[in-house]
């Protein structure tokens, strides 16, 4: 693929090493106009063992690229009618996972900073023994099998690199104005940006869009941390939202972005009742959302005016429900002693090893917990969805469930007119007793 | 799916237990069963959200294998028998569960045949 004949279009045709690109390992494609410094590099690199291939332009190097696939990418960045900036540019956008080195004698700051940034080596023109070593290290450190163009769907993305503990960069396209970033550091998300919003609100609203395409970046260190849950309790969380209807959503135009208005959507319930955020459920896999409040008797607590929405932020740019200012509005469970004494009641039973009380829409009003919290989340749906089954067998009485997990633990839910009690039992409780006892004490 | 069909018919013997389905999501296996008290999509509508429970549990690391829903006079119990079968059995209100444990060990036996190893 070396350039023949000096024309600039052409992909060079005479590789150091017969073998594909596409089939041999470690092989490197160099970008650099001058022949007599591409040479010096091969010369160097093919002792070294590696299958090199040299491009005398920009051009060239984006149409060997497009075909096959390179362990990594040497660049040179002055070229006559290109710049070498829109290689890694391309490649930041395409093969994010594929080395990239620079090579250069000067830089001024403000390129320098930019590779900085993107952690991209600089080598020098006087490209020696030294260097190629190092070069090599560094491409050979790269193990395992890698894929490109790979088609997979976000979630089990997220998934993904939650068990690979990668850092990560990935842009969501909803629309062609509108693009979500997603940072993951050691594999969880760490901070998300979209349509003005940051943090969980802007994961969730992105999510909520449930249409999109997305692809990795080269990893730029995130600006700040918005994110502190791990990736699986923000899908739970958002799944959680979703069957609330109270997703944060932006604007289809950023421009018009009303902050109040784009936590939680316009609110007329009838631009509620279209909202096709339910409809992301299917693709979380988890429980289907549950239209309206719980089985009768319960009522929302929502609806019966104990809360409602603030409109101060809280600590992640989320309207939490609170007490109304209004005093005939006021929330018992707001004050301390009370939320102590209604879960001290249930801590009086044998077994009980943490305690959260639930709204009937699955917001938890006070918890001890005491393990892992992510089991009143899990509490939520799993209550929800008891609630929709038993309405499909139309048994109209819907009065708890009993989840047993695969290391013996015990997950005890109540029923208790407008809250639910979930229980986390230890391994001794007899959960449908306690059940019974509970329902009598009521 | 046919490896539980005897279990299905020996299981329904049991005086405390109304219905008994197994549902799947794999390809070409048709659900075994169907709760009588509801229609066909409705019947689909709960396996889907059983279904649904158990990935959900899966999601945040504590696996469920059993998930008892309380409704009034009856109960619905559901087993994961395997990532992709789940056995749901409509039961008596007051039903021992405990005296139900050996059938659902031969759905658990069927599902997953001990290693030759």
């Amino acid at each position: 693929m070396e350039g023949s004949g000096g024309t600039r279009r052409s992909v060079c045709s005479r590789p150091v090493s017969t073998p594909s690109p596409a089939v041999v390992d470690r092989s490197l494609l160099l970008v650099m106009e001058d022949a007599t410094q591409r040479s010096a590099f091969r010369r160097i690199l093919a002792e070294k063992g590696c299958v090199t291939v040299g491009v005398d332009s920009v051009e060239a190097a984006l149409s060997t690229l497009r075909a096959a696939p390179f362990d990594a990418v040497i660049t040179s960045l002055e070229f006559q009618t290109n710049d070498g900036i829109d290689v890694i540019e391309w490649l930041g956008r395409h093969l994010p996972s594929t080395s990239v080195f620079v090579v250069a004698d000067q830089l001024s700051e403000e390129r320098s900073a930019w590779l900085e940034e993107r952690k991209i080596p600089v080598f020098s023109l006087s490209f020696d023994d030294d260097q190629a070593t190092s070069l090599i290290r560094a491409v050979l450190g790269r193990r395992g099998f890698f894929g490109f163009g790979i088609e997979i769907e976000l979630f089990d993305y997220v998934q993904m690199v939650a068990l690979s503990g990668r850092d990560k960069l990935i842009e969501v396209e909803v629309s062609s104005d509108r693009v979500a970033s997603v940072w993951f550091e050691h594999g969880d998300i760490v901070h998300v940006e979209f349509g003005g919003l940051k943090g969980e609100d802007a994961f969730y609203a992105m999510l909520s869009e449930d249409v999109g395409r997305f692809r990795e970046r080269f990893f730029v260190a995130p600006p700040r941390r918005t994110v502190f849950a791990s990736s699986m309790h923000l899908l739970m969380e958002f799944a959680r939202r979703a069957d609330e209807e109270s997703l944060p959503h932006v604007s289809t135009r950023s421009s018009d972005l009303d902050h109040k208005t784009a936590l939680y959507g316009v609110g007329s319930p009838e631009e509620d009742a279209e909202d096709s955020s339910s409809e992301a459920l299917r693709e979380v896999s988890l429980v289907e959302a549950a239209s309206d409040s719980m089985i009768s008797p319960i009522v929302s607590a929502q609806e019966s005016g104990i809360y409602e929405r603030s409109s101060q932020s809280g600590p992640h740019g989320v309207a939490p429900w609170s007490a109304a200012e209004s005093a005939s509005m006021i929330n018992p469970l707001d004050d301390p002693e009370t939320r102590r004494l209604m879960l001290g009641q249930f801590f009086a039973y044998e077994g009980v090893r943490g305690v959260a009380i639930l709204s009937s829409t699955g917001k938890v009003l006070a918890e001890d917990l005491r393990s892992d919290p992510s089991q009143v989340t899990l509490a939520g749906f799993l209550m929800r969805g008891a609630a929709r089954v038993s309405r499909a067998l139309g048994q109209g009485v819907f009065d708890g469930v009993i989840a047993d997990d695969c290391e013996g633990r015990t997950m005890l839910m109540v029923a208790m007119g407008a809250t639910s009690a979930v229980l986390v039992l230890d391994e001794k409780a007899d959960a449908s007793a306690l059940r019974r006892e509970i329902l009598e004490d009521q | 799916m046919e490896i539980y069909r005897s279990l299905v018919q020996e299981l329904r013997t049991r005086p405390e237990v109304r219905e008994v389905i197994v549902s799947t999501i794999k390809e070409n296996s048709a659900t075994l069963g169907q709760f009588s008290s509801c229609s066909a999509s409705e019947s689909k509508d709960i396996e889907k959200t059983v279904r649904r429970m158990f990935a959900a549990s899966s999601t945040i690391g504590s696996s469920l294998r059993r998930v008892t829903m309380h409704l009034g006079a009856s109960a619905l119990v559901a087993y994961a028998l395997t990532p992709e079968e789940n056995l749901l059995m409509l039961v008596d209100g007051e039903a021992s569960l405990d005296e139900l444990l050996p059938y659902v060990e031969k759905f658990q036996a069927a599902a997953m045949p001990a290693s030759d190893g």
